[in-house]
């Protein structure tokens, strides 16, 4: 007499040598066991043949999507965890060297439209290709802002003007797309965006990408990327919070 | 490595739920925790590690639905696989004629626990000790789960194949 489910664990290769040993000469003396062995054997060759993986491009596609939004929060909070000191200190230096320029340019306390943003990013020019934004910012503010994690943080500088309004802008990159920050002097608000629930930031679409903006003393300061509302509020939050 | 396997992954869930739009839900939330969870795969059989969270899910969600009174029993009850009788043919005759469909429609016949280790073992080729892990309990109770699992999924071949003609049924023989 033999167990049933030593019989499987043998057609399985699941037993240790000597229970391999032992179940294989009690099959060899008993015709209905070598029926039931090949009986199993076969079944699991059916199996193995006629249960085939399934492949589903939009299961796979949407899998994807959950896994990339989720890695997008991931660094994003991430990247702000992190680096959200030298990042809030950048800013900081960003938005004094801008206020000392502009304490006597451009119009001042009125609103912006949402109409000038295209052209307000059409028409940024890079503030000198060799010039790194640090050094720009250093320059403007006179605060020593180096830090070696920087260039990981900031990319190219910006300036322009729009309506004789002097705007700055720096890209930033946390090793996916890169955000850009603006400091838009003079600007109290930007129109063709809504209030956040909150009311603490002014959110929504512009020149086709997410914006957040809130107001910094007499100046607006627009974050604008490929991320979502959310996750721009996010990077925003732990910038004001600091 | 994810790309690779999820056809697996996903045929598995739609085995085990018997439901095109739960086993896609399934399989995105085990992509999702594996991906929140990857420090701590071991290394070595990631297709297995996978297929561990997988059906971890499916049995959480499983016992919840059986909680809320949705879904059939549960109960482990361990009864032997029955030895083959002297007169029984061997059952190459009867799995000629089946197809895909039929050993599909067959298996949905098998209760869930037993479905889930048959499938885990002959369909993923998964070790006793990695389905054991799989569905969170000792490797005896694996072994008692695949002699009767795959009787009854024998049992309703056999069924199949009487209503097709494939074989008589045994008690007109």
């Amino acid at each position: 007499m033999i167990d049933p489910t030593d019989l499987h664990a043998y057609a399985d290769q699941a037993l240790d040598a000597s229970e391999m040993a032992r179940v294989e000469e009690t099959i060899r003396q008993d015709p209905t066991l070598q029926s039931e062995m090949i009986a199993i054997q076969d079944l699991k060759k059916a199996l193995k043949a006629h249960c085939q993986p399934v492949d589903d491009p939009v299961a796979w596609n949407a899998c994807r999507d959950r896994i990339r939004a989720l890695d997008q929060t991931n660094r994003a909070e991430t990247f702000v965890s992190r680096y959200s000191r030298v990042f809030a200190g950048g800013l900081a230096a960003l938005i004094i060297g801008v206020g000392l320029m502009n304490r006597a340019a451009g119009p001042s306390g009125t609103p912006m439209s949402a109409d000038d943003v295209p052209r307000m990013v059409a028409g940024m020019a890079p503030t000198n290709p060799s010039d790194s934004s640090q050094n720009w910012i250093r320059n403007q503010s006179k605060q020593d802002i180096t830090d070696r994690r920087l260039p990981l943080m900031f990319g190219q500088a910006y300036r322009g003007t729009v309506e004789g309004r002097q705007i700055y802008a720096v890209d930033v990159s946390d090793g996916t797309e890169i955000m850009r920050l603006y400091v838009l002097a003079g600007t109290q608000s930007l129109e063709g965006l809504q209030n956040s629930f909150d009311n603490r930031y002014q959110v929504g679409m512009l020149n086709g990408l997410n914006a957040v903006a809130w107001k910094s003393g007499d100046q607006t300061i627009l974050l604008m990327g490929q991320r979502t509302s959310i996750q721009l509020q996010r990077v925003a939050e732990e910038l004001r919070e600091r | 490595m994810t790309e690779q396997i999820f056809p697996a992954l996903l045929g598995s869930a739609l085995r085990l739920t018997r439901d095109r739009d739960d086993a896609s839900d399934l399989v995105q939330e085990a992509v999702v925790r594996a991906y929140s969870a990857f420090d701590r795969f071991d290394g070595r059989n990631f297709k297995a590690w996978m297929l561990r969270i997988l059906t971890n899910l499916y049995i959480n969600k499983y016992r919840q639905r059986k909680r809320e009174g949705h879904a059939d029993s549960f109960e482990e009850e361990y009864v032997a696989a029955p030895a083959a009788p002297e007169d029984y043919s061997p059952d190459r005759i009867l799995l000629d004629g089946i197809v895909g469909a039929e050993v599909e429609a067959a298996l949905g016949k098998v209760p869930a626990d037993f479905r889930m280790t048959v499938l885990l073992c002959d369909v993923e080729g998964l070790t006793y000790e990695e389905v054991a892990e799989a569905t969170q309990v000792p490797i005896g109770t694996v072994r008692s789960r695949l002699a009767r699992g795959r009787a009854i999924l024998r049992r309703e071949l056999e069924h199949y194949a009487e209503k097709n003609g494939y074989i008589r049924a045994r008690d007109t023989e």
